[in-house]
């Protein structure tokens, strides 16, 4: 059986550049989780206050009280963990 | 306008609030948040954070890393200190204390999975303190309402609040309209 293709292959690898991109995409991934968990528990607590911001303000008030600038806050903080993954699983191992 | 809107939403009050103590409907006479300076603190370590990378940056350079692998490393960095600081203000917005004509609530979220509310009715009050917080406290307006509850009702804590008299006033003059206990 011949062993030196598979040998070369490893030898030929980069191990720092290896390490750094599985570390990159363990913390990537770790950090998209996070951006979820997030985005989730906003989406829960807002629905929440706003009975109470509907409490406060009378019917014939139009106003609704603004959470989008949070929930726009929060996609970004899922674009940006979205865009790591996709950076250390693509672009971190081109030279 | 019914209601007052101040210091970005963390103090609104309804501006009728004596009358609206005695409607039979539901309706809140108040939502506080902690005071804006309290977040002071973190707004400014967010703004140090961020300025971590420029004293490094020859450190970075020296490092056996390609190019890419050093604007992944200064992006996640960033990425770190948004999620930081928007942590801290989903802390902050959801800490709430509401004040209705038929009871009073107080939403704590003390981490992102883990959020605890007590809630009590007016006629269970038995006491509401006030604390002043030193100079920074009594310079901005604000401080600790405690709200004491008869039995083993959980007692509702409003922590550094703007306008604690004027929180203690609406309270007090809701107990009043139900005819509870004692007020301080």
């Amino acid at each position: 059986m011949d062993l030196n293709g598979p040998i070369n292959i490893i030898l030929g690898l980069s191990w720092p550049h290896l390490i750094f991109q599985l570390a990159a995409i363990i913390f990537s991934v770790g950090y998209l989780g996070y951006a979820l968990i997030y985005h989730q528990q906003l989406i829960k607590m807002a629905k929440n206050t706003l009975v109470y911001e509907y409490l406060l303000t009378d019917p014939e008030q139009t106003q609704k009280p603004n959470q989008t600038i949070l929930h726009s806050l929060s996609l970004l903080q899922l674009l940006l963990g979205a865009f790591m993954l996709i950076m250390s699983l693509f672009l971190l191992n081109l030279a | 306008m019914s209601t007052t809107h101040s210091l970005f939403h963390s103090f609104c009050a309804r501006n009728n609030y004596e009358s609206e103590a005695r409607s039979d409907e539901e309706k809140a006479l108040l939502i506080v948040r902690a005071h804006p300076i309290t977040t002071l603190s973190w707004l400014l370590l967010g703004v140090l954070f961020a300025f971590i990378p420029f004293f490094f940056a020859d450190f970075l350079g020296d490092l056996p890393l390609k190019q890419n692998q050093q604007l992944f490393i200064i992006i996640f960095w960033y990425a770190l200190i948004y999620s930081y600081l928007l942590n801290k203000f989903y802390f902050w917005y959801f800490n709430l204390g509401v004040v209705t004509n038929q009871k009073i609530v107080d939403i704590d979220a003390n981490n992102l999975l883990n959020t605890q509310t007590a809630a009590t009715i007016i006629n269970k009050v038995e006491e509401v303190n006030k604390k002043s917080l030193g100079l920074v406290g009594s310079f901005f307006d604000y401080g600790d309402i405690y709200v004491e509850t008869a039995g083993e009702n959980p007692n509702v804590e409003f922590l550094k609040v703007p306008h604690p008299s004027e929180i203690v006033k609406i309270i007090n003059n809701n107990m009043r309209a139900h005819g509870s206990k004692r007020t301080n």
